[in-house]
């Protein structure tokens, strides 16, 4: 069950990250407001990975959605390249993520009406221009490859590892230049879990997609060049064998 | 952009929803339609029924009861006017026709009308479609809608409505007889459901004579008798139509009443316009209202799915997608419910006309009409429109808050 590397192996890095003075806080009763993020300087170089490690509260979600661009810090500089979070208005950032970003999310977030293969076109709806021609044959042959044995069966009606297996395939599909994946094997059985991660880790490669996992999962981050651990909003590379 | 797709799920993931929202906007948008439809059908049947009769002439009182009882057939105790007038129109140079139509007694629940030979034809329209005309007294003619068989023999019962069998029997006239010796070819008017024999024949039962000098005389006008016994209603058929305007001036006066059919049916349209504006009116407020209940539905189904829109968002639509997914979903269930209500409505118009036509020999038309298109096509836009609310709240919807759930 391994997805054969895309025909142009030899693609183009994806963007480095340049994070700088990024604080984002949430507002809390009686008027105050906690930080819940704050990160003098976080990088990563072009086609890199790196995992994100840290226990539940620590700022991780918050921290994937401001390099998604879902969240807009209080300030601080978010630059994926030459693309600046902060010059960009809500409809630029949603183009970005169409054009850039490939997201997995721990639950899968699949459209559980629509089949294996209709959730993984569903992206190429989203934007202006037509979906590119054969694309459904490529999302067809990449299900196949991946053991997505009925790709017109609902979603819903596919076990867990199949899921997030259409999910991944969902946002490869579309050759990101940058991939984030949130607790990708965290919702999954040990033996699904490590194929999730193999397949995560290899296909970022192969794309040239710089990569960007948070997760527990000692598999998935032991693939990545760096790790860095995030503790109450603070991010700091993490020591050797953690 | 093409968010038919996500459209798709997001009706299959609200079937259940879906259905009753469909269900109860077609109800809501049927009964305005139907009333349109049966408003438009009741004046054209009932139109077309008065056709028959250019000018009545009647005893002072209602001219709605005189209407009904001579044209509708619903019949009523009317007073009468002097038979001897009869005669006088017979002999009026501007009249072309002069016939009574009197009645008094029912068979099997169809009224027994008296008249002549001539407007038993109609004044030459209309030729028997099976035997013949009746020709002597204790004859009848039946209308197309009257279940009896030519050459049956039955005897009238005194009384005006419906009654059961029995109640019949208590109120038959014993020793009259009428055979029956043709049948007339459908109108599409109360009159197919009636019996007609002659008019002689009428007042005889009711012991009024034969109309005639002579017990023997044949039937139909002059009716020479010394006391010409009353009738109901005169129908008169003029030469020309201002012959027509100077009858009923003449005789609107001077113990009579005179009217064209037509006219009292266009003040009875508009009352039955301005009611059929109201309810109309009542039912587009409640359409709205319907629409109103069914979209805050919808917003409070957009919003429990925040989370599912949220992922889109995150997977790169543009928000503009989301409203088109919102607003398309609530519009086209709101407009699936609209033509699910014309459809029904013009079906329950068709209904009430099958009934109406049982029940009275009227027939009606319930054909679907602009009228009720437009209604359907204002309520669409209109739904279209409050769609937008929902569709917009969207725009509001907190990607990262949403998808944290």
């Amino acid at each position: 069950m391994r997805a054969t590397p895309p025909a142009e192996s030899s693609l183009p890095s994806g963007p480095g990250l340049h994070l700088a003075n990024v604080t984002v806080s949430f507002p809390q009763p009686r008027g105050q407001f906690q930080t819940v993020l704050d990160i003098g300087q976080f990088d990563i170089a072009p086609g890199a990975s790196c995992g994100i490690a840290g226990p539940s509260g620590s700022g991780k979600t918050t921290l994937l959605h401001v390099l998604c661009g879902l969240l807009t810090p209080e300030r601080g500089i978010v630059q994926w390249g030459a693309d600046d979070f902060a010059s960009l208005g809500e409809s630029e950032r949603d183009a970005w993520r169409r054009r850039n970003l490939g997201l997995v999310f721990q639950d899968f977030h699949l459209v559980p009406e629509l089949s294996a293969l209709a959730n993984v076109l569903l992206p190429f709806s989203f934007g202006t221009p037509r979906p590119p021609v054969g694309i459904a044959a490529r999302a067809r042959e990449m299900l196949r490859e991946l053991g997505i044995a009925e790709p017109d069966r609902r979603a819903a009606l596919l076990s867990r590892g199949e899921q997030q297996r259409v999910a991944i395939i969902r946002a490869l599909l579309p050759r990101p230049r940058v991939l984030i994946a949130d607790e990708p094997t965290a919702s999954l059985d040990r033996a699904n879990a490590d194929v999730i991660a193999a397949l995560l880790s290899e296909q970022a490669l192969a794309l040239g997609a710089t990569f960007i996992a948070v997760s527990h999962d000692p598999v998935l981050l032991g693939r990545m060049d760096q790790t860095w651990r995030i503790e109450s909003g603070h991010l700091a590379p993490a020591q050797a064998g953690a | 952009m093409n968010p038919l797709p996500m459209l798709r799920a997001d009706l299959r993931s609200m079937r259940g929803t879906a259905l009753i929202v469909l269900l109860l906007v077609a109800l809501a948008v049927a009964i305005g339609v139907a009333m349109g439809a049966q408003e438009r059908a009741i004046r054209r049947g009932s139109a077309r029924a008065a056709d028959h009769i250019d000018l009545l002439i009647g005893a002072p009182g209602s001219q709605t009861q005189l209407v009904l009882t001579s044209v509708f057939l619903q019949l009523d105790a009317l007073p009468l006017i002097d038979g001897a007038l009869l005669n006088t129109l017979a002999n009026d140079k501007r009249v072309a026709g002069a016939a009574p139509i009197a009645f008094g007694d029912i068979v099997a629940g169809y009224p027994v009308v008296g008249t002549t030979r001539a407007f038993a034809a109609r004044w030459d329209r209309l030729a028997p479609s099976e035997g013949r005309l009746f020709a002597r007294e204790g004859e009848a003619v039946i209308g197309a809608d009257v279940r009896l068989t030519l050459g049956s023999r039955i005897t009238p019962a005194h009384g005006a409505r419906q009654m059961d069998a029995e109640e019949e029997a208590e109120h038959r006239h014993d020793g009259v007889h009428y055979t029956v010796v043709g049948r007339m070819p459908r109108t599409g008017t109360p009159w197919d459901r009636a019996i007609l024999v002659p008019v002689e024949s009428v007042w005889e039962t009711h012991g009024l004579g034969n109309g005639h000098a002579h017990d023997d005389a044949p039937i139909g006008p002059p009716f020479d008798a010394r006391r010409v016994p009353g009738v109901p209603a005169i129908a008169v058929k003029a030469r020309a139509v201002a012959d027509a305007y100077a009858l009923r001036g003449q005789y609107r006066t001077g113990g009579t009443m005179a009217l064209f059919p037509a006219e009292v049916l266009v003040s009875l349209y508009s009352m039955l316009g301005d009611l059929r504006d109201a309810v109309v009116l009542a039912s587009a407020l409640n359409n709205l209202l319907v629409f109103a209940a069914v979209i805050l539905l919808m917003a409070t189904l957009a919003s429990l799915r925040r989370r599912r829109y949220a992922v889109l968002r995150a997977l790169g639509a543009p928000r503009l997608y989301v409203l088109a997914v919102i607003w398309l979903g609530a519009t086209a269930l709101l407009a699936a419910g609209c033509v699910l209500g014309l459809a029904v409505g013009w079906g329950a118009s068709l209904l009430a006309s099958a009934v109406i036509e049982a029940r009275t020999g009227l027939h009606l038309v319930a054909a679907p009409g602009w009228s009720e298109v437009v209604l359907c096509l204002g309520l669409i836009g209109a739904g279209g429109l409050i769609a937008l609310i929902p569709a917009l709240l969207s725009y509001r919807i907190e990607v990262s808050q949403a998808l944290r759930g």
